[in-house]
């Protein structure tokens, strides 16, 4: 039988076990433990570094091309500009050459005409003229001379040329 | 009515009371979680998935160190395993009443062990930051004739601390012990809960929380 209060052995028994029991905690728990969480804390902000770093980049790459299509839908705007000045160019150009083409062409049929209706005057003259001097020769029946005859059909071409040149 | 502590065995000479044979069990259920569950934590890769148990071990050491740190702040790095020893065991030795263990804290000499290794942490933590000279001018303040008293002071500590928890644990199991006696069933279950469980953790973390706090102040 004891006491309940009766210092003894077991006080430097208890001393002795909490001791023991601390350092086998701490070799086998604590320090394992801790460690591990060290680590994971250093892991995981690596990570995080990483992920900060990685957006930053994509965020970098994104502006680039958001960049780099602008300046591409400029160059396309100013093509598309450029293609329109030529077209327009090239329509007024088409255009001047078609008018200055039916310029000549005009010109030309003018001058054909012109030319066909002093041919057919001509031609008109000549028959008039032998028509003038049959109708002189059956109306007249009679031998003229040369002179009168001249003179008839010059006469007769005036009126013509009256008649029909002016 | 005995509530003396038992005597277990001898080696030689040297009686092992059942105190001893207490915390010899509550220490191997201790060591046999800490190698288990530390086991899976050495050599881990940091992305390592720990199972379980591992999170359980997790959460336990690193909500003590967490909470010894937001005590002894930078001193946990030093104190923060011993402190955490400490508070385990006795929380289990508070709590073994329950299964019909007579705590090991129902003993002064456990009691006074442990009161006595924080004595030694209190006085070593304010030799090394005063150092010898400031150590010892710290009981001639504010002035020199209260030299006995702050001496007092200093060996009160362990006592009050010791005498605290064996009072509180030893108060419970000689009430509980009586009430087994006049009513043996139902009405002990609940007070249990009271001197077992809340006063058990109440006084595993005064004496836990006192000692750090007397550690923070020596530094």
């Amino acid at each position: 039988m004891s006491l309940v209060i009766e210092l003894s052995w077991t006080y430097f028994f208890q001393i002795v076990n909490i001791l023991i029991l601390y350092l086998v905690l701490r070799h086998y728990l604590y320090k394992p433990v801790n460690d591990f969480i060290a680590r994971r804390r250093e892991y995981t902000e690596g990570l995080l570094n990483e992920a900060k770093e990685s957006y930053a980049r994509a965020k970098e790459l994104q502006e680039q091309a958001e960049a780099q299509l602008n300046e591409a839908r400029r160059e396309a705007q100013a093509l598309i500009e450029q293609a329109v000045d030529q077209g327009k160019k090239m329509a007024a150009e088409i255009i001047e050459e078609a008018r200055s083409e039916e310029a000549v062409r005009r010109e030309r049929f003018q001058r054909e005409m012109e030319e066909a209706k002093n041919r057919a005057i001509q031609e008109l003259r000549q028959e008039v003229a032998r028509l003038s001097v049959k109708v002189a020769e059956k109306i007249l029946e009679q031998n003229l001379t040369p002179q009168a005859h001249q003179q008839l059909i010059e006469n007769v071409l005036e009126r013509m040329d009256d008649l029909y040149v002016n | 009515m005995e509530f003396g502590i038992r005597t277990a065995f001898y080696i030689g000479k040297i009686p092992i009371t059942e105190t001893v044979v207490n915390t010899w069990i509550i220490m191997a259920v201790m060591i046999s979680f800490a190698i288990a569950g530390g086991r899976r934590f050495r050599n881990a890769a940091p992305d390592a998935d720990l199972g379980r148990f591992g999170l359980v071990t997790e959460i336990l050491v690193d909500g003590l160190d967490r909470f010894i740190a937001s005590i002894m702040g930078q001193k946990a790095a030093s104190f923060g395993p011993y402190m955490a020893t400490l508070f385990s065991f006795l929380l289990l030795a508070n709590l073994s009443g329950l299964i019909g263990f007579r705590p090991p804290t129902a003993d002064l000499n456990t009691t006074l062990a442990f009161a006595s290794i924080s004595f030694i942490l209190i006085q070593g933590t304010a030799l090394r930051s005063k150092g010898i000279v400031g150590y010892f001018k710290g009981f001639f303040e504010p002035m020199a004739f209260l030299f006995p008293l702050n001496v007092i002071s200093e060996i009160a500590t362990p006592i009050s601390l010791s005498f605290r928890l064996f009072g509180s644990m030893v108060g419970g199991m000689i009430i509980m012990s009586l009430l087994y006696r006049v009513v043996p069933i139902l009405i002990p279950a609940p007070l249990h809960i009271y001197f077992d469980i809340f006063s058990g953790i109440l006084q595993a973390f005064i004496f836990t929380m006192l000692t750090m706090v007397f550690i923070s102040n020596a530094g």
